[in-house]
């Protein structure tokens, strides 16, 4: 019996080289040797060639197969390549309940009929106010000095300290610092400093052990002190968080705290909303990857999804990576005959052909997660050929006729969520406070160090990562449970992942409404969120 | 070869058992290996030595009487370093290397039976060789002497001598945490970094126990997290990750299981829900499997 080893290792151009060969010397092979094909057999008869490795790497008579016609490339890449186990549906998932059922509704979605109107072609842009730059190319990374990192992050947090002034400063001279001071400087009484929480040498955040790293001064000194937050009644903290803090450093050793600000929310858009009621709303799908489940490569959950996509198709349908995670079983175990290219580029084949004919734009969003992306973040979008996608990078701001949305496809409230500390405990809406940070950081990776499974680029970080502005909408797929909810005029919708270990998972359809005059754009989302 | 040089030349090499940490498969020819075979004399009283990567200062402050290197007696070392000087004499050739961080003489002695070209000024070279003090100036006795090939010897030459004086800290302090590293490194880019840690409390008085969430442990550990009794038992058994459920965390059935005759199933799921929607836990391979966000 061939192992599936064989199949996978042997190279594929010997392999059509060879079958050739065998046809128009001898007869077929795999005639007297079907009981030696594990893969099943394809019903046009051109099934897979089991031969010796001696007659794989020494063909009797290359001249022969020159001026034969060579078979297309993507007929020999279908599931007959596949081994028994990636191509074998999964059991779990087809037995699972509650199709399409809504589990968490949002806005007026009960009197949403969410069809898009056909006459109506939203467009869809990267974000062009506030100097808003996108990432369009791949770039260079492992290129970073720790001294650049260290100015990038500085930077940025004198950034907000600006923003955070007219509660952190006193300006007018009435009683308060007028300025911020560094934690060089021996001073008596009180200050108002910026500077980062830090976890010190453990990787996490201790109640009795927060310190803080200091901003730097002009001939880039910084210090590290431990915080006193005994006079501050509740705080949640995360390391990389920036903060402006008041206090008194009379030793020079220990910050105590009179009051902690930790961040400022972007200021609103400036652009107009175009969508009126004439045009009617505009209907979104969001779906976040990975889109099969992690017992196959069949993408069963992605093209349910897409079928109903296509029944009931949207204006812009978002799809976050990643498409082929680099965490699947067998892509980690290698059981796969065939490129992890070929596997996305089919995957993109389905989507558009899915969507043939429909007016739905794709929206394509990489993830560092992704086999067929860059392994670093912020993602450039993806490299990859075929199809009529928008294809932008993670995160990315868009603007769907007036309307920010953010995307991001990287989990960056779960990884937050394993490092945040907060006092007093809060019982109720966690995941909107780690929702919150991310506004209020003004950054869609505020965290730092980074989670240990991401490579996080702090120059590219600084120009692609910012929140320029307060977008209308989040998205933001997580581990997390799916939810809806509105945090400081920004709907964040996190629709959790389309495939859920070997079950289905949840996306979300979301409609944007004219906005009434005088309200904002918060009242005019409508979300639902569905079981696949 | 190296061992046929070394018994000659120098005779510094006693017994086998080269005690070096450092891979030496960096393409350099710096591989411990080839010093591993015990030489031809062997020694009654076998020494364990070591081939320490050093940069020329240290060399410079090694005591002439003790040449102890963070406790450990350097016997044979490597440096690397520009020649700035060479003197060649009929028997040997004495050169001046210099690696920025000092400069020290280097004699090589001919050897009489192999014609050997002296290298030139300017050369980058690596040297082994052994400790000496003459007339009261520290020289190094060279073993063998090659020009510098691939300039990424030097790197690994540096990141050689750095790793070496970590692991020898580390031996020192072992047994005491052994966090030398991890002290090392800590300072990132805030700059002069004060990163040790306070072992002092801050106060955080009537708060309950804030590090609830964060500290791990066992029992009263999560009375900070304002959960009520049935959530916490529930908290705590998916909290114990068991070497079965590693990646997929626990089932619903077993915890409904463990908390039994405490919690009543509906509860269960109550708590389940609750939790997942606050982000403590969340759901794997299924909705039925959940893992601790912290853990």
């Amino acid at each position: 019996m061939a192992s599936p080893y064989f199949i996978n290792l042997a190279s594929f151009s010997f392999y059509h080289q060879r079958e050739d060969l065998h046809s128009s010397t001898r007869p077929r092979q795999q005639q007297h040797n079907d009981d030696h094909d594990p893969y099943g057999s394809d019903p046009s008869g051109t099934a897979v060639v089991v031969v010796t490795a001696k007659q794989a790497l020494t063909p009797k008579d290359k001249k022969k197969s020159i001026g034969k016609q060579v078979r297309s490339i993507s007929d020999q890449f279908h599931s007959a390549t596949l081994s028994p186990t990636v191509a074998s549906p999964s059991l779990k998932y087809a037995g699972r309940t509650n199709l399409g059922k809504s589990v968490v509704q949002y806005g007026a979605s009960d009197n949403t009929t969410w069809t898009a109107n056909p006459d109506f072609h939203p467009e869809v842009k990267m974000l062009k106010d506030f100097e808003y730059l996108p990432l369009t190319k791949a770039y260079k990374f492992m290129f970073e000095k720790a001294e650049t990192v260290g100015e990038v992050r500085n930077d940025l947090t004198l950034c907000l300290g600006d923003e955070m002034e007219d509660v952190m400063l006193d300006k007018e001279g009435e009683g308060g610092a007028e300025r911020y001071t560094t934690l060089i400087e021996e001073t008596e009484g009180m200050i108002s400093t910026l500077g980062r929480i830090h976890c010190g040498p453990s990787t996490r955040l201790e109640a009795d052990g927060i310190m803080f790293e200091g901003m730097m001064d002009s001939w880039r000194m910084g210090k590290v002190v431990p915080l006193d937050l005994s006079q501050v009644k509740g705080f949640s903290l995360f390391p990389g968080q920036i903060v402006g803090i008041k206090g008194t450093n009379s030793t020079g050793d220990k910050l105590h705290v009179q009051e902690l600000v930790d961040g400022k929310v972007p200021p609103e858009p400036s652009s107009p909303i175009t969508i009126t009621p004439g045009t009617g709303p505009v209907q979104l799908v969001v779906a976040g990857g990975p889109f099969t489940t992690t017992s196959n490569l069949l993408y069963e959950p992605l093209s349910d999804f897409l079928t109903t996509v296509r029944d009931n198709p949207p204006h812009v349908l978002i799809l976050l990576g990643p498409f082929l995670d680099a965490g699947h079983p067998l892509l980690v175990s290698n059981d796969l005959g065939e490129t992890h290219d070929t596997i996305f580029k089919r995957c993109l084949r389905i989507i558009a052909k899915a969507l043939e004919g429909t007016l739905t734009q794709v929206v394509l969003v990489p993830s560092s997660r992704d086999v067929c992306s860059s392994i670093v973040y912020p993602t450039p979008p993806y490299d990859v050929p075929g199809g009529n996608f928008i294809r932008v990078s993670d995160p990315a701001l868009l603007d769907i006729e007036g309307v920010v949305v953010a995307l991001t496809a990287t989990d960056i409230l779960f990884h937050i969520g394993k490092k945040e500390i907060s006092t007093p405990p809060q019982t109720r809406d966690r995941l909107g406070r780690l929702a919150h940070h991310i506004l209020k950081q003004r950054s869609f990776y505020p965290l730092y160090p980074a989670h240990e499974k991401m490579c996080v680029n702090s120059e590219k970080l600084d120009i692609y990562g910012q929140l320029p502005c307060k977008p209308h909408l989040f998205i933001l797929p997580s581990g997390l449970r799916y939810f809806v909810k509105e945090v400081e005029g920004c709907v964040m919708v996190n629709p959790e992942h389309l495939a859920k270990g070997l079950t289905g998972g949840t996306y979300a359809r979301i409609e944007l409404r004219p906005p009434a005059s005088g309200t904002g754009m918060t009242g005019a989302i409508n979300a639902d969120i569905l079981k696949v | 070869m190296w061992s046929d040089q070394a018994a000659g030349g120098g005779g510094g090499s006693g017994g086998g058992g080269f005690n070096t940490s450092f891979g030496g498969d960096d393409g350099a020819g710096y591989g411990t290996q080839q010093f591993a075979s015990p030489g031809p004399e062997v020694k009654k009283n076998r020494r364990i030595e070591s081939v320490l990567p050093l940069t020329i200062n240290t060399v410079l402050e090694l005591d002439e009487n003790n040449q102890d290197y963070l406790g450990t007696q350097v016997n044979m070392m490597t440096v690397m370093g520009l020649i700035c000087e060479v003197d060649v004499t009929s028997t040997k050739v004495t050169y001046t290397l210099d690696d920025t961080t000092g400069a020290i003489k280097v004699i090589k002695w001919l050897d009489s039976e192999t014609e050997e070209e002296p290298l030139m000024e300017n050369t980058y070279c690596r040297v082994h060789g052994t400790f000496k003090t003459y007339q009261g100036a520290k020289q190094v006795l060279a073993l063998h002497l090659e020009p510098v090939t691939n300039l990424n010897w030097v790197t690994a030459h540096i990141l050689e001598v750095v790793h070496a004086a970590l692991q020898l800290q580390r031996l020192n302090t072992q047994g005491s945490g052994g966090g030398v590293g991890r002290g090392t490194f800590a300072g990132d880019s805030g700059g002069a970094g004060n990163s040790g840690m306070s072992n002092s409390m801050v106060g955080l008085g009537g708060m309950g126990n804030p590090s609830g969430d964060m500290g791990g442990g066992g029992g009263g550990a999560f009375a900070g997290m304002g959960l009520t009794a049935a959530q916490k038992s529930v908290f705590e058994v998916i909290r114990t990750v068991s070497d079965d459920c590693e990646d997929s965390g626990h089932s619903r059935e077993h915890i409904r299981a463990k908390v039994k005759g405490k919690v009543a199933p509906q509860q269960v799921d109550d708590a389940l829900f609750f939790l997942s929607s606050e982000g403590h836990i969340y759901t794997t391979v299924d909705e039925d499997h959940f893992r601790s966000t912290d853990g």
